[in-house]
């Protein structure tokens, strides 16, 4: 408890962490209670109404079909935060396993999943994304899934070379020597004393698996019209970025706040989390 | 001494960035007036007539090949390597007296040889229909034969009505047979083998970035005016709208309608529109349980509403469809825009036995100018009616294997996007193949799965009668049918063909298949 609460006091010493936290607390909260702060649907077509500028019946104008902005962004929120927090987390999970696998049992089976990740990495995210995406078809769920899979190489690699350091430590020694199975010592040692580098990839993570689920939409390969989402709004609205530059400003600034945001959330974790602060 | 040397490397470095500047703003200013840079959006697939399938490719082969006859922009059909022609009594033999000392690009004289030998491509029996789409085109051919070395005749198997329209067509230019012989498949797929008899020749090709065309000295007909025109590709519309506005190029066919307004305002710039053979529709795939039901697409249509379309998204570029056919093709009969009537639509359905209606999906591609918006709008006018459908987005290069040559069994597209117009200009190229019933088992150019053996016979009917009168009878008794009684789609608008072109460009002509005439193009 008092680790956590001088964890808590180094992170909110940082006022970039702070802002960043505030902005993502907000992000969440849109995305939850979206439709109770808005009367109207996102997918309400107003074709005499196109490309609005803001005013007072549509806050932040209308797009192309004439459908309110402020509507879509806030129901976009939500798709936005579907994709990024489901697809970390599988994503996480499949990594924490098969890193601590690879790290804990070593030799030949390490050998064989580091290649495989190896050879993921060797892949830029967003390509590997896309390929998948090709595969599988559109749409959110297996945009969900493209994500998911591309994280999996990163998240391994660093849990297993956390519990790498940590098996060596005394502890993890002497649950040996006092006959734990590896299965308690997995669970009860490894995973707890490797999560905060994990907790700190994981926001890093939702950052960039947004900024990836925007990317596909914004190329037509996520998630599929008409359902709102920021990239596929910003996409297009590319094609008025002159006559009305607002339709592609208001969701990039919406992607471009909400993956800093993630950013500096995870940096001040990471620095609030670093062990070698612990003591200070 | 060291620190010396650097400043004088610096000062070096900084004049001849102010000489190259200066040299290519030199370049520029005495960029000559004879010389048309051209942005389009898509490179040409292939510059071989036989082959080719889209207006990026047709402008091109419009450029480097002559036909037999050729449309004037007002649709007219002159003379273009034939002088004149004849038809016999029985309606099945034309034949043409070719213009004498045509020159191909490769400085060979084209003669009667060169046609048939150009023909005989696409008539050999073993000829690849699924590429050479002249094959398809030409099904009523029997042969062609060579009467002497300036005289060719075409025997038909029966009357074809709409003969020189077809000839007409890019698709049936004619080529040099020693070039076909020399390149076969690769024929029109790089300068060496893209030899025609056009008043400008291809001397560039690089793929994806620009082709560029020299005026041809040894043209048959009046020369071109232009020295040298270059065609650029610039596939994103916003960019090639303001290269325009900045002078890189000179003149486009593409522009999204957002900038219409801005285009027609800015004094330096000419926009021109002329109708088309252009139409957008989304067809239905008959193939499909509930679409087959004519009472269920019959309530489709009535429940959108096109002027809602046009006004919304393409303001001042488009005009409600009044048939399946556009009015600059011949056989067009006006049978009024279709308004969207709710309660019509509602009670057809229930009729249909489909009161609360029913789940479908549309299929749409964004290669199709907005496409996508275009589907999300149908989507929500027909969610009014209680059709709930969904959309599937599909990039060109996955859509077209999923039309082309596919059984019912594997058809999926309730209701997809279409772009219809014929390069023939006639309604026969219209109709003919695009909604008469298929016998092979797969919807060949039929994506649609359409039949109506009413329509079915009228529309051969048609294709074999020579009195223009009887033939026009015909196709309005077909199109009452495909368009309102039994339809085959949505039809939803017809296009113009545009071009903005800095004002100083004068004589820019465009037919109705959009091809623009390049060599009567000057700077003013």
């Amino acid at each position: 408890m008092l680790i956590k609460s001088k964890v808590l006091k180094r992170f909110l010493k940082r006022k970039s962490s702070l802002v960043g936290g505030i902005i993502i607390i907000i992000f969440i909260l849109v995305a939850i209670f979206g439709p109770y702060l808005t009367s109207r649907n996102p997918l309400d077509i107003d074709l005499r109404n196109t490309y609005q500028k803001p005013n007072r019946d549509n806050w932040l104008g209308t797009d192309n079909l004439g459908r309110d902005t402020l509507t879509r962004l806030i129901y976009g929120a939500r798709i936005t935060l579907i994709i990024s927090f489901t697809s970390v987390f599988l994503g996480t999970l499949v990594g924490l396993i098969l890193g601590v696998i690879a790290g804990y049992y070593g030799g030949l089976i390490d050998n064989i999943l580091m290649r495989t990740t190896d050879i993921l990495l060797a892949f830029p995210g967003l390509l590997l994304a896309i390929a998948i995406v090709a595969i599988l078809g559109s749409g959110i769920m297996n945009t969900m899934l493209a994500i998911a899979f591309y994280s999996i190489p990163y998240i391994a690699r660093i849990v297993r070379g956390v519990v790498i350091s940590i098996k060596g430590l005394e502890y993890i020694q002497a649950c040996e020597v006092i006959g734990c199975s590896n299965f308690i010592t997995i669970i009860n040692h490894i995973i707890p004393n490797s999560m905060s580098q994990v907790i700190v990839n994981t926001t890093l993570n939702l950052g960039t698996a947004i900024l990836t689920s925007s990317a596909l939409s914004f190329l037509g390969l996520g998630v599929q019209p008409p359902h709102p989402e920021w990239g596929a709004m910003l996409s297009t609205a590319r094609d008025v970025m002159r006559t009305t530059p607002i339709a592609a400003l208001i969701p990039g600034v919406a992607i471009t706040l909400v993956v800093l945001s993630f950013s500096l959330v995870g940096d001040g974790l990471r620095d609030a989390l670093d062990p070698r602060l612990k003591n200070n | 001494m060291v620190k010396g040397n650097r400043y004088i490397y610096l000062t070096l470095l900084i004049l001849s960035v102010f000489f190259l500047i200066s040299v290519s703003s030199l370049a520029q200013s005495a960029k000559s007036k004879d010389v048309l840079v051209y942005g389009t959006s898509t490179d040409a697939a292939t510059l071989d007539p036989h082959v080719q399938n889209d207006s990026h490719s047709e402008q091109i082969v419009a450029m480097l090949y002559n036909t037999l006859v050729k449309f004037e922009p007002d649709g007219k059909i002159v003379p273009d390597l034939a002088e004149n022609w004849s038809v016999s009594e029985d309606n099945l033999t034309w034949t043409f007296k070719l213009k004498k000392g045509v020159k191909f690009h490769n400085g060979k004289e084209m003669t009667a040889n060169d046609v048939k030998g150009t023909y005989d491509r696409f008539l050999a029996e073993d000829a690849d229909a699924t590429r050479l789409l002249a094959k398809n085109l030409t099904q009523m051919f029997k042969s062609v034969d060579v009467i002497d070395d300036y005289t060719v005749s075409i025997t038909t198997k029966s009357p074809y009505g709409p003969m020189l329209s077809l000839l007409s067509n890019r698709t049936l230019a004619i080529m040099d047979p020693d070039v076909i012989a020399k390149y076969g498949a690769s024929t029109g797929d790089f300068v060496e083998s893209s030899i025609g008899t056009g008043a400008f020749k291809i001397v560039e090709w690089k793929k994806d970035e620009e082709i560029v065309v020299e005026r041809f000295e040894d043209y048959f007909d009046e020369k071109a005016k232009l020295q040298k025109v270059i065609i650029r590709t610039i596939p994103e519309a916003a960019s090639r709208v303001i290269a325009l506005e900045t002078g890189e190029i000179d003149m486009t066919n593409q522009f999204p309608a957002e900038d219409l307004q801005r285009l027609k305002n800015n004094p330096n710039i000419t926009v021109r529109m002329t109708p088309s053979v252009g139409a957008r529709l989304f067809r239905f795939g008959c193939n499909n349980p509930i679409i087959s039901n004519t009472l269920v697409r019959r309530a489709i249509i009535y429940a959108i509403d096109r002027q809602a379309i046009i006004d919304g998204m393409f303001p001042g570029m488009a005009y409600p469809s009044t048939c399946s056919l556009t009015p600059v093709v011949w056989g067009y009969t006006n049978l009024g825009v279709i308004d969207q009537d709710l309660e019509k639509s509602k009670s057809l359905l229930a009729e249909a036995g489909y009161p609360n209606g029913f789940k479908t999906k549309i299929v749409t591609t964004p290669r199709y100018e907005k496409g996508v918006e275009l589907a999300e709008v149908l989507s929500a006018q027909l969610s009014m009616v209680g059709i709930d459908a969904e959309i599937e987005v599909l990039e060109w290069s996955v859509l077209l294997p999923l039309w082309m040559g596919v059984t019912p069994e594997v058809f999926d597209q309730p209701i997809f996007i279409m772009g219809a117009g014929t390069s023939m200009m006639d309604a026969d190229g219209g109709l003919r193949g695009l909604y008469t019933t298929t016998d092979t088992g797969t919807n060949e150019r039929n994506y649609g799965f359409y039949s109506n053996a009413e329509v079915d016979k009228l529309i051969f009917a048609a294709m074999q009668e020579t009195n223009p009168d009887k033939r026009l009878e015909l196709y309005k008794r077909a199109l009452e049918i495909l368009y309102l009684e039994d339809p085959m789609g949505i039809m939803l608008f017809d296009t113009y063909n545009r071009t903005a072109s800095v004002s100083s460009l004068q004589g820019v002509e465009t037919n109705g298949v959009g091809m623009t005439y390049f060599e009567r193009i000057y700077f003013e």
